[in-house]
C-alpha cells in the first residue's frame, strides 16, 4: 500500500514538474504581451496626456511591472528604477534573462530627452518585445506539448524502476 | 521465470520509444538519442544483474 502511494505521488510530482514549465512558457507570453500593451499605453500617456512618469507608468500598468516601476521613480529615478522593477518582477513574470536585458533599454532615455526622443525610443523596445513575443510563442508551441508529456513519462518512467 | 521482468523492460521501451519521438518532433534530436541510450543503458543494467543469477546457477549447478 504505502508502495503504491509512493508511487503516485512521485508519478504526481514529476506530472505536476511538467505542466508547471509548460505554465511558465504560456506566463512568458502573456507576460511580453502585457509589456507590449503598456508600452503602447504609456507611449500614449508621454505623447498626448502629458503627464509625469510616475502617473504615466501607474497608469499604462497591465501586469504590476509598471506600478512597480513608478513606486520606485521618486527614489531612484526613471532608469534605475525601471531596472529595478524589471529585476525583481522577472522571475514573476517568467522572462528570460535576454528579456530583461532588451527591455532594460527602455529606461535609458526615459525622462531624460525630449518627448519625440522618448516616443522613438519607446517604439524601438516595442519592436524589440514584439520580436522576443513572436519567439516565446514559438517556443511555446514546439515546448508545451514536451514538457506536460515528457514530466508525466518521465513521472512513469521512475515508478517502473522502482517498484 | 520473472513476468515482472519482462514488463518492466517492455514499460522501460515504451517510455522511451514515446519521449524519443516527442523530442524528435520538438526538434531536439541530440536528446533524444540521448534518451534512448539512457534507456538502453538501463535495460542492459537490469538485464546483466539476471544473466549474472543465470551464470552464478550454472556453476553451482556443476559445483564449477
Amino acid at each position: 500500500m504505502i508502495r503504491l502511494v509512493g508511487a503516485a505521488m512521485t508519478g504526481l510530482a514529476c506530472a505536476y514538474t511538467g505542466i508547471r514549465l509548460r505554465m511558465n512558457l504560456r506566463k512568458r507570453v502573456e507576460s511580453l504581451a502585457d509589456i507590449r500593451a503598456s508600452l503602447e499605453l504609456l507611449e500614449g500617456e508621454i505623447n498626448f496626456s502629458v503627464n509625469k512618469l510616475k502617473t504615466a507608468f501607474t497608469r499604462a500598468d497591465r501586469n504590476g511591472l509598471f506600478a512597480l516601476a513608478g513606486e520606485k521613480i521618486d527614489t531612484l529615478g526613471a532608469d534605475m528604477a525601471w531596472r529595478a522593477a524589471l529585476d525583481e518582477m522577472k522571475t514573476r513574470l517568467c522572462l528570460t534573462d535576454a528579456d530583461a536585458d532588451i527591455l532594460k533599454t527602455l529606461g535609458a532615455r526615459l525622462g531624460r530627452t525630449d518627448t519625440d526622443d522618448q516616443i522613438k525610443n519607446i517604439r524601438y523596445v516595442k519592436t524589440l518585445a514584439a520580436r522576443c513575443e513572436e519567439e516565446s510563442r514559438a517556443e511555446y508551441e514546439r515546448f508545451a506539448k514536451l514538457y506536460s508529456s515528457g514530466g508525466i513519462l518521465i513521472g512513469l518512467f521512475i515508478v517502473i524502476m522502482l517498484i | 521465470m520473472n513476468v515482472d521482468l519482462i514488463f518492466q523492460i517492455a514499460g522501460v521501451g515504451i517510455i522511451v520509444a514515446v519521449l524519443n519521438q516527442l523530442l524528435t518532433r520538438a526538434g531536439r534530436e541530440e536528446q533524444a538519442l540521448l534518451t534512448t541510450l539512457a534507456g538502453l543503458v538501463v535495460v542492459l543494467f537490469i538485464v546483466t544483474q539476471q544473466i549474472g543469477e543465470l551464470f552464478d546457477t550454472v556453476k553451482s549447478i556443476f559445483n564449477l
